[in-house]
This record gives C-alpha cells, structure tokens and sequence, in this order.
C-alpha cells in the first residue's frame, strides 16, 4: 500500500527537517492544500516504503490515510478531512462559484470565493470583486501584496511551504520579507518597513 | 502500414534472444545514441526500459527493483544529465513497463538543457504517470523549468494503442512543460530542431491507410494555433483518459535529417507501438 499522509503547515518545517535528516531528502510534504484561502496543509504521497513510512508516523501532528485505491483520490479525500481543499486541484473560475471554495483562474492564480456569484454576471478580472472573491497567496508566488487583516493574513519571514521569506508585488516592484514580529509576521507595507526590493 | 518491419524485427529478435552465440546486435536504443551523440552533441537521452540505468538513490548505488522507487534514471548519452529526486515521497515507481508517476507529487528532474543550442538534443523515456488529478502536475523536467518550446522543434509520436501525433514546437505556448503536454495529449514524441524536411518525410510514412489527420481536443492553451494530429483513432485522446504515455524521444539535430536517421527513429517508435 502506498503512503498518503497531511501535516499542518506549523509543522511542515519540522516534519520535512526531520526526514531529511534521516536521509529521505528535502521537501517531501510538498503538496499544498487551503483552509479559509490560505495555504494550511502540505501532504505527500509515496510508493511503498516501510522506512519512510515509519519515520513519517513518527512525526508529530501527522495524519496519515491507511485505505487503498487510487493514490490521487485517497489525498485528495485526506485533504478534504482536515477541512482544506487541494491547490493545485481547484476548479476552473468559471460559472456559478460557491462560497467557501478556491478556484483557478486563467493565469493559474488562486482565488477564495466569499459569497456565491455568477462570473457571467460579474464578468471582469475577479480582484474587481473584493466583497466576493480573494486572491490566494501561493507559495513562492510573488502576486499583489495586501493589507493584512491579522496574523492569519500576515506575511511571513519565513513561508513554511517554501522555507524562504515570502514575497509579493507591489508599486510596480517584486518584494521580499526582510524584517518580522516577534511572531515572524510582517503587516507593513512594502517600502515602508521590512521588505526587500528584490534586485 | 508497416514500413518499420524491417528494421524492428531483426532488432526485437536480437534483443529478445541475447544475439545467440555472436556478438549481439546493438539495441536502438544503442543504435539512436550512437546516431545522435557520437559527435559531442548536447542534451540528454533516458530509456526507462533500462533496468541498468535505473536507481533507487541519487547517487546511483543502489539499483532499482521492480516496484521501487526511482531517484536517478541515468542519462545515457555520456552528457551527465541524469534525470534525480531527492525527496523519497517525489520518487516514481519502477514497473515492469517503466516508470509509473503518481500524479501528485512525483517529478524526476535533470540539470538544465540548452535547447536553443544547435546542437542535438534528444531525450528517451518511457513513462507510465496516472492521471488520477485533474491538473497532473510536470513530472519530467530540467532544472525543475519549462523545456521552452524552441520554435523550431517538431514532435512526434506514437503510443502503446498506435495514436501518432506531429506538431511543432512554435504551436506550444511558450513555456508550456513538454511532459505535461506530452501526458495531456497521451502521446509520445519525437522532436528535432531545425527539422521541417524531417517532419515532411515522417508524415509521409505515418499518413497512410491507417491514420488520419485531425484536429484533436487538446486544449487550447496547450496548443494555440493550428496543430496537425494524425491518429488513427483521435477520439480515444482524452485529456484526462487514464493513458499509458509509453515512450518519449525528445530530439534536436541539423537539418537536413539523414534518412539512416529517420528510419532509426521510425523504428524506435515502431518498437513502442
């Protein structure tokens, strides 16, 4: 039977530390899934493995799927257990949206649906809607800062997903998490305070 | 249509029965490397059909049975591109049949490859990927990066049920990842650079009694122009049809291609089919 298994993000550092360090290479929880339009979980899927399933069960905070069948249904069916939904799975932006769900858009952006709407009606880019629809910050993507709301929305100086400080765009430049709280979260604006200009 | 008979049979034969007492015949895949890098050409060539080449770790030390994972499928045209996962989840499985890709997260990747050189390129691969999600993700990469669509690259191909495609490189949107168009269109393929007169004269072999031209339902996006597809059954293309991708052969050369050539790559295609 092959591994599928899920970690929240604040513990995917620790989690792909730990197997790297036992020889199982970098980044193996790689596959990002959203809560509430925010990355929150990595989960991988493996091949038959008994050492590397016995050290991914030996993590703390992991949840690991023990059915059979098909690897691609049986994480997404676990991503969808802990309440998130999968990235790079999203539907197309396209039709009636549900509230609640991430949709892709043409360009590969990501985007939170907050109250339900027909995109026949509501026809231009989605950032024309605030009030219904959000982008989603992915991972290693630099795309339109935003003002944080709290330190779920916060920037971060170190994105656990990507191991990097995170980035965005923002007056026509690329910015980098230079300078943190004390939580690691960043809510200035960039060229305020700390960002980097990428070069 | 079976204008490769004659080069595969003696070849299978050799192959199957381990050339007998006498030297054996070279395999095609030995005969496409000598063909295609004998004289310091560029690029890379990987055959997952090639138990030798195929390991379990990065390094090359262990080697990969049967239902084991894969960190290094070797480059086999002496160039050092060695195809690596580092990460044991991203592994792709060793079956009998190649490798088989999860669909999530499996990705094998070389180092960076010039294709904009003029020099060949060619790169081998028989690759079995599920197609369980509906955005699979690249799985055969370089440098983790797009191959980009050199403009004058042409593909070709032919999968284990006989579909046959022929495009060109300039028809793929720019930076569109060559495996995941390959593995959208359940094809495999065969490109070179700089080859319109070898595209000519493998349609010409392909576009017979057995085949006709199409305009198949890739997407769009994929393919934005006007692609031709030759199939002798396009509506079995599905984007998203559990395809068995068996082997990719990914070429650049001088044009004009040598019919010796063409008749090697017919025949390696002809092998798969």
């Amino acid at each position: 039977m092959s591994i599928v298994a899920i970690i929240p993000a604040a513990g995917l550092i620790v989690a792909n530390a730990a197997l790297e360090a036992q020889g199982f290479g970098p980044g193996n929880f790689s596959v990002t899934s959203y809560a509430l339009g925010r990355p929150s979980h990595a989960a991988l899927h493996a091949w038959p493995d008994a050492a590397l399933q016995a050290a991914i069960a030996a993590l703390p905070g992991v949840v690991i799927d023990n059915s059979e069948g098909d690897p691609g249904q049986r994480t997404k069916a676990l991503i969808e257990a802990q309440g998130a939904q999968w990235g790079s799975q999203a539907p197309a932006y396209a039709g009636t949206l549900t509230a609640g769900t991430l949709y892709r858009y043409s360009d590969d952006s990501l985007w939170w649906c907050i109250q339900p709407y027909d995109t026949a009606v509501f026809a231009d880019h989605p950032s024309t809607y605030p009030a219904l629809i959000r982008r989603a910050r992915r991972p290693g993507v630099a795309e339109p800062w935003v003002q944080p709301m709290d330190a779920l929305d916060a920037y971060k100086l170190l994105d656990p997903f990507t191991g990097q400080p995170e980035v965005c765009t923002h007056a026509g430049k690329t910015w980098r998490v230079s300078q943190a709280d004390g939580a690691g979260n960043n809510i200035w604006e960039p060229g305020a305070f700390g960002w980097s200009e990428e070069s | 249509m079976n204008i490769t008979r004659p080069i595969i049979q003696p070849i299978c034969r050799a192959l199957t029965e381990g050339g007998g007492g006498s030297a054996p015949a070279p395999s095609l895949t030995d005969q496409l490397r000598t063909a295609l890098f004998s004289n310091g050409e560029m690029g890379g060539m990987w055959d997952a059909l090639r138990a030798d080449a195929l390991w379990q770790d990065t390094a090359g030390t262990t080697p990969a049975g049967v239902l084991d994972p894969v960190g290094r499928m070797d480059d086999l045209s002496g160039n050092g591109k060695h195809a690596v996962q580092a990460a044991s989840a991203k592994r792709p499985q060793r079956i009998a049949a190649g490798l088989l890709f999860d669909g999530i997260d499996d990705k094998l990747v070389t180092p960076s490859i010039d294709l904009s050189a003029a020099q060949c390129v060619i790169a081998a691969a028989l690759f079995e990927p599920l197609s369980t999600t509906a955005n699979y993700p690249p799985y055969f990469t370089h440098s983790g990066l797009p191959w980009q669509a050199n403009p004058s690259i042409a593909f070709f191909g032919r999968s284990s049920s006989g579909i046959v495609v022929a495009t060109r490189a300039d028809y793929m949107s720019a930076g569109k990842e060559l495996a995941v168009v390959l593995a959208q269109q359940q094809m495999v393929a065969v490109s070179r650079r700089n080859a319109p007169a070898l595209a000519s004269a493998l349609y010409g072999r392909w576009q017979g009694a057995n085949f006709v031209a199409t305009q198949g339902s890739i997407p769009a996006t994929a393919l934005p122009n006007t692609p031709v597809y030759m199939g002798h059954d396009p509506l079995n293309w599905g984007y998203n049809a559990n395809y068995k991708l068996k082997r990719a052969l990914i070429a650049a050369v001088a044009s004009p291609p040598d019919a010796t050539l063409i008749d090697l790559v017919d025949a390696w295609l002809g092998e798969v089919a």
